[in-house]
């Protein structure tokens, strides 16, 4: 029992570690969105136009440019981080299938055993 | 969709049941998707509704709340420039036309949203009823297949 144990405590690991990636994955995908709508509005600005950022409780006004710079670099950043996310979410899976399979395996033999012990008796 | 239906007659009820199951949780989901866009619809609105109000009346007294509990007194000061939260911190000026063309914009993308959330829960819960309808058949054969074979034991 203990090796079947031990199987289906990483696998609920595994599970865990992948919904965790997902998750974060999420968040990504939610914080491009928000950048995607900041940059439209960014683009559709006349060039006079003041730009403010709030840090903490204060207002600090922006050159309009640097405000436009940094948020393509956000979003340059976010896609980075989730083409990396993907990349592990894809490793983490097949993690995932190889321990589903270890330890459906594992159960079928058991439960092979067990009938061919209660056969004998 | 027609596909899912051709399989679904095969499952046995204890999998139609699961799948059923798995497409309320999803239902559940849409309809919080969709009162949290309500939510924002209302907030929108009522921004929309405000500039109007400030740019109708200037030179207007006001109170504001230094802290939750601490008001001073006020005047508006310029209620024809606006500054709006355009997200992820940033605020941007606009005057009062500008203001309200960008709520009416945010306003309209989320009257599509909704409307395309709504139809995609109408399929959902049409999916549910094929999904129950399909189950009673499946339980009704069933204890037919019983009764028979009750009958032709005795």
């Amino acid at each position: 029992m203990s090796a079947i144990e031990q199987l289906s405590k990483q696998y609920n690991q595994v599970q865990s570690e992948l919904n965790k990636l997902v998750a974060s994955r999420q968040k990504l995908e939610t914080q491009l969105q928000e950048n995607k709508i900041v940059k439209e509005e960014f683009d559709k600005l006349k060039s006079g136009t003041k730009i403010y950022k709030l840090i903490g409780p204060v207002l600090l006004p922006q050159d309009q440019d640097e405000a436009k710079s940094n948020v393509e670099k956000r979003l340059d950043f976010i896609k980075r981080e989730i083409t990396r996310a993907e990349e592990s979410i894809k490793k983490e899976q097949s993690k995932f299938t190889q321990s589903r399979d270890a330890l459906v395996k594992a159960r079928t033999e058991k439960m092979r055993e067990s009938a061919k012990a209660m056969k004998s008796n | 969709m027609s596909g899912g239906k051709v399989n679904l007659t095969e499952l046995e009820p204890q999998q139609i049941l699961q799948f059923k199951a798995q497409i309320n949780k999803e239902l559940e989901n849409l309809h919080n998707s969709f009162s949290a866009l309500k939510v924002a619809q209302m907030k929108y609105k009522e921004c929309h509704s405000d500039v109007k109000k400030v740019n109708a009346n200037p030179k207007q007294d006001i109170m504001v709340p230094l802290t939750a509990s601490l008001y001073v007194p006020g005047k508006i000061k310029d209620s024809d420039n606006f500054l709006i939260d355009v997200g992820t911190g940033y605020y941007v000026e606009k005057s009062c036309g500008e203001a309200l063309e960008f709520f009416q914009g945010r306003l309209d993308k989320l009257k599509e949203d909704s409307s395309k959330l709504t139809s995609l829960i109408k399929e959902k819960v049409q999916l549910v009823q094929r999904v129950d309808q399909v189950l009673r058949q499946k339980l009704a054969e069933q204890q037919k297949v019983l009764e028979k074979q009750g009958k032709s034991k005795k």
